[in-house]
């Protein structure tokens, strides 16, 4: 794959530039002999992968917002918009529980994986990759999550400037500045037609290859929504209050028990993905690719004001300089990468408990609190986890001797070596509690060695981490427990 | 330095009942900073030891050991039989005196001397009530008072508590006593210490078949009855056997008082609500009082005065716990008004948002999370349980749904992901969560919608879902970078307001010395339905000049003439409805029957048609106290009197509505942060809380006060993942709890806590059962 280098205003090594939209990125085609079905479940996990990278890329950018600076009112909106990128992750996370349904239903495996940032895998749509807010970034989400004749108009645009097009295309050329744009990209919207396309023909998939069985098992919006959707309508009215959901997202959720709700879960999806643009759009529930221009339009008019992101990298690792993977930049600074470290468990803790939740499902009363309920609890939790750290890793150097407001440290969300969970159970709850002692351990490292080249540690940063190790105290005991419960009962108690 | 002005602080002092002749030491509580997330420490601090005789202060200390009760064995028992006696909380109030130069300082010997005065020349009078009975007879003459003469000796003053409606004169109730400190050269401060009673109660003097006639043949082995010392109430008067008659025409008015009404012992069976609301009381009362404190001092020809409130009210059983919004919340809330003050530092503003949530986490400890969503129990339906979803399907017929997933609802769990909520919070995270929070005029949303909304499951002081302060909410909004509510922004107030607010401020939350954290207003409920130290709502009922309001809600229930001012028309039994553009009622909605994600219904009935839901008036007038006091505003009433019946405002239909231009009185007295007296008279605060106050405990589920009247106890996880533990009100600790339908002889009952309750109501002190701060398990453990 070719690599140019970007715009001026890019920090990164020509290394490390990427075209953003160059090549031609065709779906992976059914393979001869490959069942209908066992194609479906391969596409449902390049939209699982692709919806948890996009989720991750989102967070990250939102992370890298710097609330911290100017006046009130314009930390206000820096906030502001970063609880719009927040929604837009949150409701990417409520497509990827809804792609898990999916799988459930046509009896595939959960899927969780991811591949390391950066990525550009021949079948992925576009190179994944963490990086700090820019004009040129938000434009790239705009086009990853536009129509495709939106992007069609785009490209007519790229190649013709001079010709009359509507402002948002003008702005998003502006903002890509001088990429190149050659080829033909697929947007999320156009895997899901896929999706779609497979789904709906019995011929291909039979009646019987649903497992309707599972809805019980399957994550329901109760339990994952946490209140993310429009209110219901007012009493004699149809539609909810007339309020901004920018905020407020709208996470989708789908529980799934025949191929009709399934084929309405993708297309409402999609839609919240790229929305007609042609239509009137609607002021209840903008779409991703709308909310991408408004947003991109507010951060041009605020840019260069003042220094509304923090400087953090590309692709950040915790890895040594010897396997540093290439196109990512290595977190240098010991205490910092020691941050990043606790950010990758507690990453890896979410992603666990996660996909235990799916397992869990099958093995204990759904009725019942028990510890399903428990770890659905935990997953939560650890997304807090990741917003205190992101918080705490963007105020931290990414290197020795220079400042965080010059480089920063920043979240790395690198994947684990492998989020298979163990086959038995107490196995299970032993893999949890490994990553728990890593962590305390890294908690105590913190809290008590002194690394001289380090910022000391802030008041706010010993307060979390004692408080974390003593909610890792507790569940390392709870875990305990219900290990011992298992090895005593051969299974679950319900 | 000459004395301008006097105060005397705290401005409002709570002290708790018990019948240990030694009161509690004084202690506060500290977060370990190791343990952020373990319940706050009990840490001794400086305690006065008081000469009863003299009144002196012969001693003060720093206790290494806080014991809440006193166990004594009587020298005559050779079986071991012990007796329990509760460490009674005895606050003292300071008196404060300003001077030219307008500084606050102690009021000592040495600055009396200065102005040619002694400590005999500073007299003190104090007045309590006990209304209770009177607020539900509606009898005058049910009205338990003691006033002191103006005293400045240091013998205690007892307050001994008359009422025309007791067997005769001399009957009367112990409401405790005052005792003028002597100063010393060594505790040369002016103060005064207030002594609550032991907790007693009292009433009617029947003979055997008087008793046999109300309780039946075998009464002598259940029905806890007053000793003789303790039956004052004369039989003959109206609060024996009150509520039998429900064709009594006073009865039906006095009915109209209270929410909710038969908050009283009853004759058995109990509860009302299970027994076709028969509510027949007992006759009995308690001990409790409020009242106030009066300080003068002679100069000359002038005499400087001062004045405190004072209540007693039950013990604080979870000491080091405080509830998610207290009567300091709300106190502050009239003080800086529903926003965020402009001059108060991010900082600040931080700060007050973490407390909030750890005091989230705090309360949910103590709350059956499982029971209380509305989870089937081990099978059992769960409208066999009181609940917010059960009250919601027994007021305002919402089908009974539990609030969240049952397989998500348990008590650990939830207290976890508080705690991790709070530690992202303390590791400088925004919050994100504020949009989650109920808005006061959201408290009558019964979808799930709303329901899930926070503080969840616990309920408000208008019988809806609690809502925090206007005022904590927007501590959130700030730190979130969201708009504050309510609606317009409050107009910013100038220097002299601010310093005004300040000092309030800093006297509301004066710590005394000697004093108790128990003894303060963050230790007393906020969500008064009616409450446990004080029912807050009633400082309400006078705001507005010329009407007196029903405490729980818009019912005009007096008509008092205003001294020089305007003759109003007679408003007894309107509503109103709406204060300038404040209205001052919500609908209660639920989910449709047909659609119950997307769509709503009215939840209406007879009566109600409009599911009309008064709003309480702590949030509702904020934003009107906090910019109108001493100013008219627009009242629109009803035009007709509607009573029992709820209306709903309808600002396009003038004809059916009263536009009336009142004032706002003064919350607060001259520059002091003591309640104004024309807002509530000696026993108005407590005369809405329950008659004896031990029936509520037995009463009232811990939906209302999780962290003052716990539910679940002795917790801890359990192989499943849940949470195990017991019901603090079971007789006997077995780690299984047993939900409470007000049946199960496993739990106690009403004349257990009658007879005993300085046994059977638990200390949990770090979240254990025990009497005392020695023997703490090691700190950091237990939950999930």
């Amino acid at each position: 794959m070719k690599v140019e280098s970007q715009s001026g205003e890019d920090t990164r090594s020509p290394e490390m530039t990427m075209d953003w939209v160059t090549l031609q990125r065709p779906l992976p085609p059914k393979s001869e002999g490959m069942a209908w079905r066992d194609y479906l479940i391969m596409l449902l996990h390049i939209g699982a992968e692709l919806e948890h990278s996009l989720m991750v890329q989102y967070l990250y950018a939102a992370y890298s917002l710097n609330e911290q600076t100017g006046n009130s009112e314009q930390r206000r909106q820096v906030l502001e918009w970063r609880n719009r990128l927040l929604t837009v992750a949150k409701e990417e996370m409520g497509h990827l529980l809804t792609v898990q349904n999916l799988l459930c239903l046509v009896g595939g495996p959960v899927c969780f994986e991811r591949s390391h940032f950066p990525a550009d895998i021949d079948y992925l749509p576009f190179p994944l990759r963490l990086e700090p807010v820019s004009a040129r970034l938000l434009a790239w989400y705009v086009y990853a999550e536009a129509p495709h004749d939106w992007q069609t108009l785009f490209r007519d645009h790229r190649r013709d400037p001079t010709g009359t097009f509507r402002d948002d295309i003008r702005m998003v050329a502006e903002s890509v500045g001088d990429a190149p744009v050659t080829g033909h990209a697929h947007t999320v919207g156009q895997l899901y037609d896929r999706i779609i396309e497979v789904l709906a023909d019995p011929l291909r998939i039979p009646d019987s290859a649903f497992r309707p069985d599972t809805y019980a098992q399957q994550a329901s919006w109760d339990e994952w929504g946490r209140g993310y959707r429009p209110p219901p309508a007012r009493p004699g009215e149809t539609e909810p209050p007339a309020e901004s959901i920018a905020e407020r997202g709208h996470v989708i959720v789908q529980r799934l028990a025949t191929r009709t709700e399934a084929l309405a879960a993708l297309r409402q999806i999609g839609k919240q993905g790229e929305a007609a643009h042609l239509g009137v759009a609607s002021d209840q529930e903008p779409s991703h690719f709308m909310r991408f221009v408004s947003l991109l339009d507010a951060f041009r008019k605020a840019a260069g004001e003042r220094d509304m992101v923090f400087k953090a990298p590309v692709n950040p690792t915790t890895r040594g300089a010897a396997e540093q993977p290439a196109g990512t930049t290595r977190i240098e600074q010991q205490t910092s990468r020691l941050w990043a470290t606790l950010f990758n468990l507690r990453y890896r803790a979410l992603l666990a408990y996660l996909t235990h939740s799916f397992r869990l499902a099958r093995l204990v009363d759904a009725r019942e609190p028990n510890v399903r309920g428990a770890v659905m609890h935990k997953v939560f939790g650890e997304m807090y986890n990741l917003k205190a750290l992101a918080g705490i890793l963007v105020r931290r150097p990414l290197r020795d001797g220079v400042p965080a407001d010059a480089a920063c440290a920043a979240p790395p969300f690198e994947m684990p070596y492998s989020m298979d969970l163990p086959t038995d159970e107490p196995d299970c709850w032993q893999q949890h509690r490994d990553i728990l002692i890593s962590s305390l351990t890294i908690c105590d490292t913190l809290l008590t060695k002194e690394d001289p080249l380090a910022p000391a540690l802030t008041t706010d940063e010993a307060n979390y981490l004692r408080a974390l190790r003593q909610l890792d105290q507790r569940s390392v005991a709870w875990i305990d427990l219900i290990k011992g419960g298992l090895l005593r009962h051969g299974g679950h108690s319900t | 330095m000459s004395i301008k002005t006097l105060r005397i602080l705290p401005p409002i002092a709570i002290g708790r009942l018990g019948s240990s002749s030694e009161p509690l030491v004084a202690y506060e509580i500290e977060a370990d900073p190791e343990h952020p997330l373990d319940i706050p420490r009990i840490k001794g601090a400086t305690t006065f030891r008081v000469d009863r005789e003299t009144g002196e202060i012969v001693d003060a200390f720093i206790p290494e050991v806080v014991s809440f009760k006193e166990v004594r064995t009587s020298p005559c028992d050779t079986d071991g039989a012990t007796t329990e006696h509760i460490r009674p909380v005895a606050p003292f109030l300071e008196v404060w005196a300003q001077g030219e130069d307008d500084q606050w300082v102690p009021l000592t010997l040495a600055l009396l001397l200065e102005n040619g005065l002694t400590a005999a020349d500073v007299t003190w009078q104090v007045t309590v009530a006990n209304r209770k009975v009177a607020r539900r007879t509606g009898n005058p003459d049910d009205e338990v008072s003691a006033q002191t003469t103006w005293f400045s000796a240091h013998q205690a003053q007892a307050l001994r508590g008359h009422c025309r409606n007791f067997v005769d004169a001399e009957a009367s109730i112990d409401l405790g006593q005052v005792q003028y400190i002597k100063p010393t050269d060594l505790y040369p401060e002016i103060r005064l210490r207030f002594t609550p009673a032991p907790g007693k109660i009292y009433g009617p003097r029947l003979d055997c078949s008087e008793l046999t006639a109300i309780y039946g043949e075998h009464w002598q082995g259940s029905v806890w009855t007053p000793p003789p010392d303790q039956a004052v109430y004369d039989p003959g008067k109206d609060w024996l056997q009150f509520g039998k008659d429900d064709a009594d025409a006073a009865e039906q008015l006095a009915a109209l008082q209270t929410l909710p009404p038969s908050l009283y012992a009853i004759v058995p069976p109990g509860p009302c609500w299970l027994n076709d609301n028969i509510a027949v009381s007992r006759g009995y009362l308690d001990d409790t009082c409020d009242g106030v404190v009066e300080v003068r001092l002679q100069q000359g020809s002038v005499a400087l005065k001062a004045a405190a409130r004072i209540c007693s009210g039950p013990p604080a059983v979870l000491p080091d716990t405080v509830f998610l919004r207290t009567l300091a919340d709300d106190l502050d809330q009239v003080i800086h008004g529903p926003g965020v003050p402009t001059e108060e530092s991010e900082d600040e503003t931080r700060k007050r948002a973490l407390d909030i949530v750890r005091r989230a986490f705090d309360t949910v400890r103590f709350l059956n999370v499982a029971v209380m969503n509305g989870n089937p129990v081990k099978g059992r339906d769960p409208l066999d349980f009181d609940t917010m979803p059960a009250e919601e399907a027994f007021d305002v017929f919402r089908m009974m749904r539990p609030i969240v997933p049952e397989r998500t609802a348990d008590s650990l769990m939830i207290m976890a992901l508080h705690q991790q909520v709070y530690a992202a919070l303390q590791g400088g995270a925004a919050p994100w969560f504020a949009q989650a929070l109920r808005l006061p005029t959201e408290v009558g949303d019964f979808t799930d919608h709303g329901r899930r909304k926070m503080p969840a499951m616990m309920c408000g002081a208008d019988g809806g879902y609690l809502a925090l302060t206007y005022r904590q909410i927007n501590a959130i909004l700030r730190c979130s970078g969201l708009p504050l509510h309510p609606g317009p922004e409050v107009p910013e107030t100038d220097e002299k307001q601010r310093l005004i607010a300040r000092n309030r401020s800093a006297q509301i939350h004066h710590v005394a010395a000697g004093n108790p954290f128990a003894s303060r207003p963050e230790m007393s409920v906020g969500n008064c339905t009616p409450g446990l130290e004080m029912d807050f709502r009633a400082v309400w009922r006078r705001l507005f000049e010329g009407i007196v309001l029903r405490e729980y809600d818009n019912l005009v229930m007096e008509m008092q003439p205003i001294e020089g001012g305007p003759e109003l028309p007679d408003l007894i039994g309107h509503r109103l409805l709406r204060v300038d553009d404040t209205t001052m009622c919500t609908q209660m909605i639920g989910p449709s029957p047909y659609n119950p994600r997307t769509r709503t219904t009215v939840l209406g009935f007879t009566g109600n048609p409009d599911g009309v839901l008064p709003l309480e008036w702590s949030n509702a007038l904020a934003r009107i106290l906090n910019q109108r006091v001493g100013q008219s505003v627009d009242c629109y009433f009803t035009k007709t009197a509607v009573w029992s019946n709820q209306v709903l405002f309808d600002a396009a239909d003038e004809e059916s509505t009263l536009k009336l231009s009142l004032k706002v009185r003064p919350f607060f007295e001259d520059g002091s942060a003591m309640i104004s007296r024309e807002l509530a008279k000696p026993g108005e605060l407590t005369q809405g809380l329950c008659s004896p106050w031990q029936n509520d405990y037995r009463e009232c589920s811990c939906y209302y006060w999780a962290s003052a009247r716990p539910d679940f106890v002795n917790v801890k996880p359990d192989v499943t993942g849940a949470s195990e533990g017991d019901n603090w009100m079971q007789k006997e600790r077995t780690g299984v709890y047993v939900p409470d339908d007000y049946r199960d002889a496993r739990l106690l009952n009403y004349d257990d806590l009658f007879r005993a309750w300085e046994h059977y109501l638990r200390f949990q002190i770090g979240g254990i059962e025990r009497d005392e701060t020695t023997g703490s398990p090691p700190a950091g453990t237990s939950s999930t």
